[in-house]
């Protein structure tokens, strides 16, 4: 065994034949498990956001959006680059050709329509960028700011499961290690603003840092809930506690035990939000007051890694939900006759549900962009420390409370190759009156406090119908 | 891996004590900080390393920054010191040099240790494999329980201590103005 993951060795096995692979089939396995999922799943859907995202922007305004650049002119200058060392009419030619093969016409009919094109066009404008650096700037700080950025999004991919048998690595501490690992960001923000030497990106990255690093603590106290209550920080064991042997596999998710995870749920993702800077928590981009915020001074490419690092976090909040609440990469439906699906098409299956839950995470976020206003400061850090704090820690407690009612743990099911582990097992009653009882509770501490101030905190009002 | 990361620490403890731009010596102390987690989890303490990143990287080193960005003249690129300080600066470095070529011989002997116990490669086996993290978390709820306790009371206390001493300040300078 060569102990870099169960994946890698499991496919370097296989392609070796034997029990024992030589180094190439070790370093090709390793490739294709680390750094292929990389490269196939995260960087395009995050370089694909931001066309997504316009499109989306557009939808919610009602406005058509990108809908005239196509796919042809990018095409063409492929053709044009692969046969560089033929006449130019052979290009046309060959070009031609290739547009009169069925099917391409009416995809590049509906590419143009989409605005597909406008995505390369983008990135062609932005290579094209000149490359500035203020005369004020930190020169070597202000270079390294978003290489940090991007590793900073890109590190805690390391340990989210993808699929049954994709996982880069299975470390005890996956958890802890994901927060850890995002925590470079802040780094980063940092040295972006104090690196341009401009007083706007400076206010930018303070704004910035303070909300990262408040944030950093409900986001912390959300993913320590679900440790608790699955008794492992490793990612994948959580997935695998989340199992849930039926034809309805999604009674097993997190989300669904109790209503002190669900809250969890909610807080992870909007702490989420605000530590990818997203609206409503993008005051350190701020563009009506700081002018841009923290990447301000920068241009072409190295703002590129910037928008590039902030669709990357966005799939890492959705991915984290996903794998903390929602059963990872489990189907809804039926799993276990998933999980005993040939290795190949259960890794393809597994891997779609996955990026399906992702992207209905990061379209929610999409969708909040585009329909609220931005927070103010102090109001961004009151609902930090007032609101999501004070939920969060109820939450832990509650989450305590019920597994202690519920009886203690037992062995739970074996999923795939992951062995059974201690679980909480509430039964059907107990999961009933999981969530009856602390509802209860909650709607009738708010009718007191109701009765007793004649008024609550307002977000507590909304929640619970009551007018401003 | 091991080597860099020793490198990273020792560097940037140096550079730290050595360079005169506050901000930069807050960064480079970030490099050593991280050095020192990759060490830790060249010694199968992966726990260990994160919440060194996580207290000491994300928190403390924060802090420190921030106390540099709010003090005075922070755009300009050289914090001009007195001369007093920079005697004091290079004393210190140098008995930061004399700690860091003590860290280098820990790091020596500890790489030589590990290469004893599974052979040359000095791969850290504490990122695939080990259960440190379960033992520690029976210790702490367990032998440790009261300490753990009290750890955490005295800094629960102390955040809302923080929170009462800002209130009554907050009061006071609104009773001052009026």
């Amino acid at each position: 065994m060569s102990d870099l993951g169960y994946a890698v060795d499991a496919l370097a096995q296989w392609l070796a034949g034997s029990g024992k692979p030589g180094w190439f089939a070790v370093l090709l396995a390793a490739i294709t498990v680390w750094v292929l999922p990389m490269l196939l799943v995260i960087f395009p859907i995050a370089s694909l956001g931001q066309i997504f995202e316009r499109k989306i922007a557009a939808a919610i305004q009602r406005r058509v959006g990108p809908n005239s650049v196509g796919l042809d002119g990018p095409l063409r200058f492929a053709f044009r680059m692969l046969l560089c060392f033929l006449p130019r009419t052979t290009q046309d030619k060959a070009f031609a050709t290739f547009t009169n093969l069925p099917g391409i016409r009416q995809f590049l009919r509906i590419a143009k329509s989409l605005g597909l094109g406008q995505l390369a066009a983008d990135g062609v404008k932005m290579l094209g960028k000149e490359d500035l650096i203020p005369a004020g700037a930190d020169g070597i700080v202000f270079r390294l700011a978003p290489y940090l950025a991007l590793t900073g999004a890109f590190l805690p991919f390391c340990v989210v499961p993808f699929a049954h048998h994709l996982v880069m690595l299975e470390v005890p501490v996956g958890a802890l290690y994901a927060i850890a690992a995002s925590g470079v960001t802040v780094m980063a923000l940092k040295m972006a603003g104090w690196g341009s030497g401009s007083k706007w990106s400076m206010l930018g990255g303070m704004r910035a840092v303070a909300q990262l690093v408040s944030y950093e603590i409900p986001v912390g106290l959300a993913v320590a809930g679900v440790v608790l209550w699955c008794g492992t920080m490793d990612l994948h064991a959580i997935v695998g506690q989340q199992y849930h042997s039926g034809v309805f596999s999604l009674l097993g998710w997190n989300l669904l035990q109790s209503p002190f995870l669900l809250l969890l749920a909610c807080v992870l993702f909007f702490g989420g939000l605000a530590e990818c800077q997203r609206t409503p928590f993008d005051m350190a981009e701020a563009e009506s007051e700081l002018v841009s915020g923290f990447n301000i001074e920068y241009s072409g490419l190295r703002w590129g890694m910037f928008a590039m690092a902030e669709y990357t976090e966005m799939l890492l909040v959705g991915s984290l939900v996903a794998t903390l609440f929602l059963g990872g990469y489990q189907s809804p439906i039926g799993e276990q006759w998933l999980v005993s699906l040939p290795v190949a098409i259960e890794t393809l299956l597994h891997i779609t549900i996955f990026i399906l839950k992702v992207l209905a995470s990061f379209l929610l976020m999409m969708w909040i962009r585009w329909t609220l206003p931005r927070f103010r400061v102090d109001q961004v850090m009151r609902l930090c420390w007032l609101t999501l704090v004070p939920l969060c820690l109820l939450s832990l407690l509650g989450i305590a409370v019920t597994m202690l009612a519920g009886g203690g743990a037992e062995m739970g099911e074996a999923y795939g190759r992951l062995p059974a582990r201690l679980q909480p097992q509430l039964g059907t009653t107990g999961h009933l009156l999981g969530w009856a009882i602390p509802l209860a509770i909650g709607i009738v501490v708010v009718r007191i406090a109701r009765k007793r101030h004649g008024q609550v905190h307002p977000a507590l009002q909304r929640l619970t119908g009551g007018g401003a | 891996m091991f080597w860099t990361c020793c490198l990273c620490a020792i560097s940037g403890a140096i550079g730290a004590a050595v360079v005169r731009n506050l901000f930069h010596a807050s960064l480079l102390l970030g490099l050593s900080l991280v050095g020192i987690a990759g060490l830790y989890l060249f010694l199968e303490a992966s726990y260990l390393a994160c919440v060194q990143v996580i207290v000491y990287v994300g928190g403390i080193l924060v802090l420190v920054m921030f106390a540099t960005l709010f003090s005075s003249d922070v755009m300009g690129a050289v914090q001009r010191t007195p001369s007093w300080l920079r005697v004091t600066g290079i004393t210190g470095a140098l008995l930061a040099s004399v700690v860091a070529v003590r860290l280098a011989a820990v790091a020596i002997h500890v790489a030589k240790g590990l290469e004893m116990t599974r052979g040359a490669m000095g791969r850290p086996d504490a990122i695939t494999g080990g259960n440190g993290t379960e033992a520690i978390g029976d210790l702490l709820t367990g032998a440790w329980f009261v300490p753990f306790l009290a750890a955490g009371f005295l800094l629960t206390l102390a955040l809302v201590a923080a929170v009462a001493t800002v209130k009554r300040f907050r009061r006071t300078t609104e009773a001052l103005r009026g």
